[in-house]
């Protein structure tokens, strides 16, 4: 299988006024492409601080990310931003839609920034949203739509221009249980029919159940990390 | 096109505020519009009553008159140099005159006086003194005695419509002459140095005054239909008469320097003041901009990590900057026009903190000012404001695509 991210001994301290405070303490890790992974833990181990760095949002203290043997740290902030544009899926906790834009746009913006032409992306936003559940709600603003439905939108945003990753970051923790399920089966189903690979990160033991790999972090650390 | 889409429709997610902003703008436009407006047509009517009242738009005369003001200067055999003035569309009329001081005695007493003296046909195209006459009517005959004086000075020799006077000057050869005149009309301009010093006989009793020829004059007064047109008219008349040795071409501005002072200086304040008002306006909108930059950090953060690029950012929020404007100037020039044309026909009313008679500089105006809004004012007007709201909109976009989406991403959790 192809890496898609590796990390070797990734530190990061953040500073407190003059205190310092770790939040990775030498994180090796190997992501392969097609991986269903969830990074599990309790609050403040470091979960979002992994996934912002692997994102290319923030800079390690110590140590190398590679995204497809590409050296994050080495990028300027426009290669960053590109590189975020075409190979990196964002998967906010508060879906975080663009609220003047309705599902269709919403789920079109990434391939609007790659400048895509017009009936490529309107196809495949089409087939996006008709997969992830919402036809018919195409012109709907986020305003409009519950929970569930924004979270859909902002999942066929981020696979819509097809990226290596996606990162999640708690993608579940604003929804019911229900909806938690409808959103995990849709995103089991896009990793297992697009290769799609999804890091997410979670509290909800149902969530690490669903996961086919569960790293677990602690201060951190990775204090687990199983293949199932 | 995604731009445009976004700026768009963030402008009116806060109508209250867009609408509000919009006002602002608007309401600075119309006032700069109708302040320039009014500035405009008051220049306008003070420069071509002034010119209408005095030397004309354009002044022909010898080149040392104006220095030394000596009668003994003058222009000779008009007619070579008046040829051109058909070339020139924007010339609608001209006239010779004879400029001299004297004394006017009656049997009540004497006055010091200024006189004009002047070709009765040609002048009743172009003076404004015709209008001016409350009683009695404007110097009929060429080789006549008439004089027509302003009221000031009527009342000071106590003479009325055909009562005598005696004019008594200097002529060209040192001896004292005196003419027999008059009054065959009496004129009120509400300036106090026309009306009480200025007086008009005809051509040839000046001449005949100053023992001077008949082809001799001391200016040819040129009357033009668009005051603004002034200098290209000047520029190609001393083409024109290049040749000419003994003729200098001078615009109102040289000829009425204080006029001019008078309008550059008051030109000056009004944009001074439009430039306060257009500072306080500037403030309100950064403020605006501002506020809804700030209040979308977690918002510039998520574009940011989707992959917007921060120039696209920055385009982004000048757009919004670009359309508020627009839409501030678009609603203005025409609120600015409607108000213009208003004041065009209604005139703004002076009178109230004026009173009835309005002297500027010594130029009797109308108490009520009409606006002529000049179309090179007004683009410029429209442009510079236009200009100012998207300067204004680019400190918050730099502030917005400063912002590392991480910190943002934070900040709005």
């Amino acid at each position: 299988m192809t890496d898609i991210v590796r990390l070797e001994g990734v530190t990061k301290v953040y500073q407190d006024g003059k205190v310092a405070v770790p939040a990775l303490r030498g994180i090796d890790l190997v992501l392969q492409k097609g991986e269903f992974v969830a990074v599990a833990g309790p609050s403040g181990s470091g979960k979002t601080t992994l996934l912002n760095i692997i994102g290319g949002l923030d800079k390690p203290t110590q140590g190398s990310v590679y995204l497809e043997e590409k050296r994050l740290s080495a990028m300027t902030r426009g290669e960053l931003s590109r590189l975020r544009l075409n190979r990196i899926g964002f998967i906010f906790q508060s879906y975080n839609l663009i609220p003047v834009l309705t599902a269709f746009e919403n789920a079109e913006f990434v391939l609007l920034l790659q400048k895509q032409p017009a009936e490529e992306r309107r196809q495949r936003v089409g087939n996006l949203l008709e997969e992830v559940g919402l036809s018919g709600l195409e012109n709907r603003f986020p305003r409009d739509m519950s929970g569930g439905q924004q979270q859909r939108v902002a999942i066929a945003r981020s696979i819509a221009p097809e990226p290596a990753l996606v990162l999640a970051d708690e993608p579940t923790a604003n929804v019911d249980s229900q909806t938690a399920s409808e959103l995990l089966d849709l995103m089991e189903k896009l990793n297992r029919e697009k290769k799609v690979t999804f890091l997410f990160s979670t509290h909800d033991p149902a969530v690490m159940e669903r996961s086919r790999r569960l790293i677990v972090l602690k201060d951190g650390r990775i204090a687990k990390d199983t293949l199932k | 096109m995604l731009i445009i889409k976004l700026a768009w429709r963030n402008l009116w997610r806060n109508k209250r505020r867009t609408i509000i902003t919009i006002s602002s703008i608007c309401f600075g436009l119309v006032l700069a519009l109708v302040f320039i407006g009014l500035g405009d047509g008051t220049y306008g009517t003070m420069i071509d009553s002034a010119a209408r009242l005095g030397s004309g738009h354009i002044t022909l005369e010898h080149p040392d008159y104006r220095s030394s003001l000596l009668t003994r200067l003058t222009l000779q055999s008009t007619g070579e140099v008046t040829k051109y003035f058909k070339e020139i569309n924007e010339i609608e009329g001209w006239a010779p005159r004879i400029l001299g001081q004297a004394m006017l005695s009656t049997s009540y007493g004497s006055v010091g006086a200024a006189f004009i003296g002047v070709d009765p046909e040609r002048e009743k195209e172009n003076t404004l003194f015709i209008d001016k006459i409350t009683e009695g009517s404007y110097l009929e005959h060429a080789e006549g005695r008439g004089v027509l004086i302003g009221k000031k000075m009527a009342a000071r020799l106590n003479v009325s419509i055909g009562s005598k006077m005696v004019i008594t000057a200097n002529n060209l050869h040192g001896e004292i002459a005196a003419e027999l005149l008059r009054v065959v009309g009496i004129f009120e301009t509400g300036s106090e140095m026309i009306d009480g010093y200025i007086c008009q006989i005809t051509l040839k009793r000046a001449q005949t005054l100053l023992a001077m020829k008949e082809t001799e004059i001391t200016q040819l007064a040129i009357f033009i239909t668009n005051q603004r047109a002034t200098e290209r008219i000047i520029e190609h008349l001393k083409i024109s008469l290049s040749d000419a040795n003994e003729v200098a071409v001078l615009s109102w501005r040289e000829v009425m320097p204080e006029l001019a002072s008078y309008v550059e200086l008051d030109g000056t304040s009004n944009y001074i003041f439009q430039i306060i008002i257009f500072i306080i306006i500037a403030a309100g909108i950064l403020n605006t901009i501002l506020m809804s930059v700030m209040e979308r950090q977690f918002e510039f953060g998520v574009l940011l990590c989707l992959g917007m690029k921060p120039h696209n950012l920055l385009f982004l929020i000048l757009t919004e900057s670009m359309l508020l404007g627009l839409l501030g100037v678009t609603v203005g020039t025409v609120m600015g026009l409607l108000c213009n044309q208003y004041f065009t026909v209604k005139g703004f009313d002076m009178t109230l903190f004026t009173g009835e008679n309005l002297d500027i500089s010594g130029i009797a105006l109308d108490p009520i000012l009409y606006s002529d809004l000049y179309p090179d004012h007004l683009v410029i007007t429209v442009v510079l404001v236009f200009l100012m709201t998207v300067l204004v909109g680019i400190y918050p976009a730099i502030k917005a695509t400063r912002s590392e989406p991480i910190e943002t991403l934070k900040k709005g959790k």
